[in-house]
């Protein structure tokens, strides 16, 4: 069965909200990346020891394929891991040099490739909560822990969250963690994936009815990264519609695209309902997601699109390349 | 009075509605028009795009012990 991708990010949009919206503490977005333009930082600083960010798990399944890109603190302990069952943590541990693999706080098996701290590598796991379970992991792509036993600290075999996690202990201590490229889903190992710059709108299209908040260009409102709220387009009436033309995707050419994520930070004037569709349209075909009941408050809405709409194939460089973007209010 | 309140009693004497009918009708008629002036606002659009390198060329060395 192939790898099918549940989530992921490469924390492209450059934002703190995009961060803030799946839940964190002392988790920032920094230039410090392993790929494209930024990553998070886990930034524990007295009196403040634990930084971590998390992201939840559609479906909620017992078995996971995770992987990403960390270099970690090494002197302070960093989490890699799943949290289950409302309170239970399971999955990797670094210990200066090597993920070790835990069930709930008590190491059940000894990683043994080095990882040397405040170096980039690619941290995989496959973790199935069962009594009778699994951690397995792959560093760089290289077997590392094959771990068969209980991994069930729970009544319930759900996994809620990935999350990373860093401690630092004591009075004055601080701890740096860098992560990046994190990918999550079923069916197999991921395998090296990667986050490219994020493409943005760079032109207009015919299709344009939203209205620019300033000038006459509808993409030059929406081409921000880190996100500029002070640029914006709006559409009061339904059925108004924006497609942008996207900027190209720098790939040298062997590069194997695996998905998209399309995000869309957006919000609406009143407490009334508000609804809006994004959308992304390949060749002819224009597809849309569910409908976003907007905020007050600025929020990212992102799908995961691991299939091209147009071709109901794998993405080709080409067929990133002409998408078009927008938006629809319903 | 809006517009639609008295085109709503334009059809509640031309047609003998209820008082109870014709209130019912205008709320509906108000928030159907409240659900057309409501404002959406977008501030940003980006596609994170997922790739694979090719094998073994980007790969940093690992170290077993």
């Amino acid at each position: 069965m192939p790898f099918t991708p549940l989530d992921g990010t490469g924390f492209e949009t450059g934002s703190e909200e995009q961060i803030a919206s799946v839940d964190r503490n002392r988790a920032y977005v920094t230039a410090d990346a392993h790929t494209g333009a930024y990553g998070l930082h886990l930034d524990t600083n007295y009196p403040s020891l634990y930084g971590w960010a998390r992201w939840s798990v559609t479906g909620t399944p017992s078995d996971l394929y995770i992987s990403g890109w960390v270099k970690p603190d090494g002197d302070y302990y960093c989490d890699f891991s799943v949290y289950v069952d409302s309170g239970h943590w399971v999955g990797l541990r670094h210990d200066g040099n090597y993920w070790d693999a835990y069930v709930n706080g008590a190491k059940v098996a000894d990683g043994s490739v080095l990882h040397t701290k405040l170096t980039w590598h690619r941290v995989s796991m496959h973790i199935v909560i069962d009594n009778s379970g699994t951690i397995d992991t792959k560093i760089d792509g290289v077997d590392d822990i094959s771990y068969s036993g209980d991994t069930q600290p729970g009544a319930t075999t759900a996994i809620e969250y990935v999350r990373v996690y860093q401690y630092a202990t004591g009075v004055n201590k601080n701890a740096d963690s860098y992560v990046d490229d994190i990918v999550f889903g079923t069916g197999d190992w991921p395998g090296d994936i990667r986050f490219a710059t994020a493409l943005v709108p760079d032109t207009d299209t015919v299709q344009a009815d939203w209205t620019p908040s300033t000038g006459s260009d509808n993409y030059d409102m929406v081409d921000d990264v880190p996100e500029n709220d002070a640029e914006y387009v709006s559409a009061g009436s339904v059925g108004d519609k924006d497609l942008y033309g996207l900027s190209d995707w720098a790939a040298s050419g062997s590069e194997e695209p695996r998905f998209i994520i399309d995000w869309v930070r957006a919000k609406k004037d009143t407490a009334d309902s508000c609804d809006i569709k994004s959308l992304v349209k390949s060749s002819s075909t224009e597809n849309s997601g569910g409908s976003l009941s907007l905020s007050t408050d600025w929020a990212y809405y992102g799908r995961l699109l691991d299939v091209d709409p147009d071709t109901s194939a794998e993405w080709t460089e080409a067929g990133i390349n002409a998408l078009e973007v927008g938006q629809n209010r319903l | 009075m809006t517009e639609a309140r008295v085109s709503q009693r334009i059809e509640e004497v031309a047609y003998g509605y209820s008082s109870t009918e014709a209130l019912v009708s205008q709320r509906v008629i108000e928030v159907a028009y409240r659900n057309l002036a409501r404002t959406g606002f977008v501030s940003q659009r980006v596609i994170e795009v997922a790739y694979e390198p090719p094998a073994g060329v980007y790969g940093p060395a690992v170290q077993h012990i």
